[in-house]
């Protein structure tokens, strides 16, 4: 009787696991091949890719994309370093902040829960656009050129407090009422039962948050005017941005003369060398978090 | 209504306060006052961060000029909201924008819950976190390049789906002058990009789920697929729901770099390709009225805030516990 | 439930209504501190008052330093450069100037940020349209400059500046700009391969029309005769037509033009009534459907040289500066394609490009207009700050030649950037070049035909359409037009009647005609002037 319906089990894992597995494999294929191109574009130069388009072997092998953007290395380290103590402080604080407050809103017993989900909720529909934003940041508060004004803004993200909320519903309240009923306070509840159980969210959470200031530049072209002060992705957007912007300039008959120096620029070769640069540190650490959520649930069943 | 009565006034603690409505306020309020100190960070930052600059809306109904600042610039009645409406193309623009919306919602949650129950039930440790890296990668390209590579995907000379069609004998196909292509098109490159981030999503879910669960599922003979419908997917129903409402409460907007990298100026696919923030882009980039975009801004928030308080209460409906807010 | 939802709701509309007075308060103290500058300075009032501007006797000036914004990215070099220019400032008008830059990249968000922000600065530089002119003073961002203010503060600048250059910097009966003294003869030109003209039976092209049998020639070859569309060639069909663009109005003002070689015809050219312009759809269509560029143009990442360059097309548009860059780059490379650049209408006059091109404005909220004026006197008339903003410095960037010219020092050039808001034809130095290519003497000789071929003026060249009171069918015509002009020009279209009807009846119910009818309004108004 056992031995049959393991066997049963064995034959739908394994029909389960051919549509996994091929699903899957397909999938990341479709999402490895462009990061390809975007690699060997890299290595390409302006003219081939011009000629013939992006491929997936580098075309008359050039590191000039890379010479461009490391022209001054000093300044790239420098942006590395300032993006990477955001990231982490901004992460830090963030799934913190996120946390407490998604806590308090998974709360059963937390009478205004709805009314502060929906206090929170409202801000992701309503925006005051560009110019109020601005004006708090350089005038209310002074934080023009002031790293506060890139940590601030991805600071607490809505879409991740209601993900975090959700994942800690998952824990069963009995959980709380009994930690309650030890004489358990609230700050005990979180740190000492909660979050041990919800590793995954906590990665999935912190990935998120650190990918946000490892990537923004948006804060960074409002608010920082230093060159010193300029996180990566700002530094190498820019870069990139203002060859096109002044080509388009040029295109359009609106500027002329002196503009030899810029026309020979890389462009096209140039955004995939900056994706790679971006890229890069990221790929390494990713596995780091990965472990926390990449983890197979077929052992309790097998053992059954 | 359904809280006062699971969680009733103890009515035996000392009446310090005088009885009636504010009193059984402030004793809730003492109850809660931890958790209210917890929350309280993130209540003052919603307030300075997002309420304050938050009244910038009313720049919609005003003149807004440099001098008198958003306050106090001339009103300008609805004139604002007008030019949206005269360009003609606002119902395509609309109905572009919400049907783009549906589809990545629909396809783009199917494809992320499957790949994250996939690589829960993969065996090979190795596949997994491999296969799940490289479904990263695309949230790194940003939408200029993504925009490139269609262009070397779908292009006449150097396109490689035109090239393949020759090499197979067949004719090339115009993808830029054939509008019917795009809504596929869009449709698989958001997928594309998505799936990695948003798989992660379903995933902690999952992890989050009690194992017990599923070695009962297993005792009772179920197999594998009955148990992915009847025990995984039941169990990460709320953090579908909640994606879910919140991108039904993004409906009326458009993801602007999304369309104008892929589609760029490109006039002859407008009429399947056109979203609400392309259109007021192009009618304002030579202007560029701070009032006008504001209004078209407050005009999707606003269709935007009714769909999803609809939405909500359906949910709220089915399951409290599932709502938004 | 409801009562409940309801009761958040209005919660959060008090805190909106309370932040908004906090918000209003905030501004009108802001407010405050701006408008006392914001009255049009009649000379006189201020510490500086007494200050003749004219570079003498400046003992009783306050030192200050000023701000000012350029539009662009800082050189390399930059700041050695600034400081020797700071030294003659402080010198002449005991002040300095801290210039900080506007990224190419991001100026579009930028420039108007700064005046909604309050930000505190002097000066910044402005051009009409690409350059935020008319915007800014639409929206009372830049300081009205009355003539007795200019004439007392930059009266170098005033006696230089010709008459034309204030006219356009006028909007509303007021002078905005500090336009530079500068203008430039820059007729599109068409960079060509030599070698496929003489392949295909073409000694020269000296005409539209032949550039037209010359795109078909190389698509019948199966080689593209221009591989961007021809979005560039509606410029080369209006100038050879004898168009330009009113400044204002839509999409660039390609769509309405006017007769600008006859300075009698004071007709706008819409160019949906205009069957020259249907012609050239058809043409275009013609061009199209025989291969002459690719069906993908539309969407294309490529710029105007990539296909000239890689081989993919024979030919590009474009000023004969540009083209000359890229002429030599390609003969560099594939020496045997002799490139050469043609101009295809010989028989046209030429219009200079507008002194609002580029220019300086003086930010209403300024604290000191008066020097700020001293300054660009000095800036835009001063020799040795004309030379460092424009070429370095003497003796590591460049040399003087005997007469007057000016040789770049091999590897040691000074990539200026943005010293177009005071450029002054009348003293800026001309280059030597010691080895011309055969592209050089041709652009060379092209630059002197144009500036010996320019256009009589026109009532209308100094004329800029004001869209502010129909602002709401403006923003709908450049929406309208997205959806069919690019594909019409670029003849990608099954069928162009049926488009251009399309086409046709989308502006009428964006409201064309009011634009028209305001547009013929101000025109009558401005002639009358």
């Amino acid at each position: 009787m056992k031995r049959k319906s393991r066997l049963k089990i064995q034959k739908d894992v394994i029909a389960l696991n051919i549509i996994a597995y091929t699903f899957t494999a397909l999938i990341a294929i479709l999402c490895l091949l462009p990061f390809i191109m975007v690699i060997s574009g890299s290595f390409s130069s302006e003219r081939a890719v011009a000629a013939n388009g992006f491929s997936l072997i580098p075309q008359d092998f050039s590191l000039e994309a890379y010479k461009t953007v490391f022209k001054t290395p000093s300044v790239v380290i420098r942006a590395y370093a300032t993006t990477t103590v955001l990231t982490v402080t901004g992460t830090a604080l963030g799934l913190l902040l996120q946390t407490m407050t998604a806590f308090v809103l998974a709360r059963k017993d937390f009478p205004w829960r709805n009314g502060f989900s929906f206090f929170f909720y409202f801000t992701t529909l309503f925006s005051g656009g560009l110019v109020p934003t601005y004006v708090l940041y350089t005038r209310t508060l002074g934080l023009a050129n002031n790293y506060l004004a890139l940590l601030f803004p991805l600071l607490f993200s809505v879409f991740n407090l209601l993900i975090m909320k959700s994942y800690i519903m998952g824990v069963p309240d009995t959980l709380f009422e009994a930690a309650k009923i030890d004489g358990a306070g609230d700050f005990r509840i979180l740190f000492q039962i909660t979050l041990p159980l919800i590793k995954p969210a906590l990665a999935t959470v912190g990935l998120f948050i650190a990918l946000a200031y490892w990537n923004d530049w948006y804060n960074a072209m409002l608010y920082i005017r230093e060159e010193k002060m300029f996180p990566l992705q700002y530094f190498l957007y820019k870069q990139v941005n203002s060859i096109e912007a002044y080509k388009k300039m040029i295109a359009n008959n609106q500027v002329s003369g002196d503009v030899i120096s810029t026309l020979s620029l890389p462009t096209q070769t140039l955004k995939m060398a900056l994706t790679v640069v971006v890229t890069g540190p990221i790929i390494l650490a990713f596995p780091f978090v990965q472990k926390y959520f990449v983890q197979g649930v077929t052992i309790g069943a097998v053992k059954g | 209504m359904k809280q006062h009565l699971s969680n009733p006034p103890e009515a035996s603690v000392q009446k310090k306060i005088p009885s009636g409505k504010l009193g059984r306020f402030g004793k809730r309020v003492i109850r809660n006052k931890i958790l209210l100190l917890m929350i309280l960070p993130a209540v003052i930052y919603t307030i300075v961060f997002a309420y304050y600059p938050m009244t910038g809306v009313v720049m919609a109904f005003k003149k807004y000029n440099y001098r008198d600042g958003i306050w106090g610039s001339p009103w300008n009645g609805i004139e604002n909201f007008r030019f949206f409406f005269k360009s003609g193309q606002a119902g395509t623009v609309i109905r572009n924008t919400v049907l783009y919306n549906v589809a990545f919602i629909l396809v783009g949650t199917v494809t992320q819950m499957a790949v994250a129950i996939f690589l829960t039930e993969i065996r090979s440790k190795h596949f997994r976190k491999i296969s799940q890296s490289m479904m990263f990668l695309p949230y790194f390209i940003s939408w200029v390049i993504v925009g490139v590579m269609a262009f070397n995907i779908f292009s006449d000379d150097f396109g490689f789906l035109n090239k393949l069609l020759v090499a197979m004998g067949f004719k090339k196909i115009s993808f830029y002058i054939t509008p019917k292509a795009w809504p596929f098109i869009l449709v698989f490159f958001e997928m594309w990009k998505g799936v990695g981030y948003g798989s992660v999503m379903y995933l902690a879910a999952i992890m989050g789920v009690d194992t017990s669960i599923y070695e009962a599922a297993a005792l009772d003979g179920c197999n594998v697929f009955q148990r992915i419908f009847y025990v995984t997917i039941p169990s990460i129903m709320p953090t579908v729901i909640i994606l879910f409402l919140m991108s039904v409460g993004r409906i009326f907007k458009g993801n602007f770099d999304m369309f104008y990298n892929l589609v760029g100026t490109n006039g002859n696919l407008f009429n399947y390709t056109d979203v609400i923030d392309t259109l007021s882009f192009r009618a304002l980039i030579s202007s560029k009225d701070f009032g006008m975009s504001a209004a078209v801004g407050l005009f999707q928030s606003v269709l935007c805030f009714i769909t999803v308080v609809l939405a909500n209460r359906l949910v709220k409906a089915y399951d409290p516990d599932y709502a938004l807010f | 439930m409801k009562t409940n939802a309801t009761k958040w709701l209005a919660v959060i509309l008090c805190i909106c209504l309370v932040m908004g007075l906090a918000a209003g308060c905030n501004r009108e103290g802001s407010g405050g501190n701006n408008s006392s500058n914001n009255g049009t300075p009649s000379g006189g009032g201020s510490n500086s008052g007494s200050g003749s501007g004219n570079g003498s006797g400046n003992e009783e000036l306050d030192y200050v330093e000023l701000k000012m914004w350029l539009v662009g990215d800082k050189p390399e070099g930059f700041d050695d450069v600034y400081a020797e220019v700071n030294k003659i400032l402080k010198e002449k008008v005991n002040a300095t100037v801290k210039v900080d830059w506007l990224s190419w990249a991001d100026e579009g968000t930028n420039y108007p940020l700064l005046f909604s922000g309050g930000d505190d600065f002097d000066m910044i530089f402005t051009a009409s349209s690409w350059g935020h002119f008319e915007q800014t003073v639409g929206l009372g961002g830049f300081l009205a400059l009355e003539p007795e203010f200019i004439q007392k503060y930059a009266p170098d600048v005033w006696a230089v500046e010709p008459e034309a250059a204030w006219t356009q910097a006028t909007i509303d009966g007021n002078i905005y700009m500090l336009p530079a003294n500068f203008i430039e003869v820059t007729p599109d030109v068409v960079a060509i391969r030599g070698d496929l003209m003489k392949k295909y039976g073409f000694d020269d092209i000296a005409s539209y029309d032949q550039l037209l049998d010359f795109y078909k020639a190389c698509a019948d070859d199966g080689i593209y005769g221009n591989s961007v569309g021809s979005s560039s060639v509606i410029w080369l069909w209006a100038e050879s037509n004898g168009l330009r663009y009113v400044s204002g109005a839509p999409d660039a003002g390609v769509l309405i033009q006017y007769y600008a070689n006859d300075p009698n015809n004071l007709e706008l050219d819409y160019l949906l009534d205009d069957p020259k312009f249907t012609q050239f759809c058809y043409d275009m269509k013609e061009l199209a459907d025989a291969g002459c560029w690719p069906s993908d143009v539309l969407s294309t990442t490529q710029d105007r040289q990539d296909g000239l360059l890689s081989g993919r097309g024979a030919s590009m548009v474009w000023n004969h500066m540009t083209c000359q860059i890229y002429a030599n780059q390609a003969n560099a490379e594939h020496p045997d394609w002799d490139i050469n650049i043609y101009n295809i209408m010989p028989e046209q006059k030429y219009a200079a490009t507008k002194y609002i091109n580029g220019g300086i404005g003086i930010n209403a909220a300024s604290k000191n207009p008066e020097r700020a004026m001293m300054v660009y006197n000095l800036f835009a008339t001063d020799q040795d700050i004309q030379d460092l903003t424009q070429l370095g410095i003497k003796g590591v960037n460049w040399e003087e030649t005997d007469d007057g010219r000016y040789q770049i020092i091999e590897g040691k050039a000074y990539n200026t950037s943005n010293n177009w808001g005071w450029r002054n034809l009348d003293i800026m130095r001309t280059e030597y070049q010691a080895n011309p290519s055969a592209v050089d003497t041709k652009v060379n000789e092209l630059a002197q035909y144009f500036l010996d071929n320019v256009k009589p003026d026109h009532p209308l060249d100094n004329f800029a359409f004001d869209t502010t009171s129909v602002s709401t069918q403006f923003a709908a015509v450049e929406a309208a037009m997205g959806t069919y002009f690019d594909p019409l020009i670029n003849g990608l279209v099954d069928d162009v009647d049926t488009t251009l009807a399309q086409f046709r009846s989308a502006l009428e119910s964006a409201g064309i005609q009011d634009l028209l009818t305001e547009l013929q309004k101000q025109v009558d108004e401005f002639v009358a002037k």
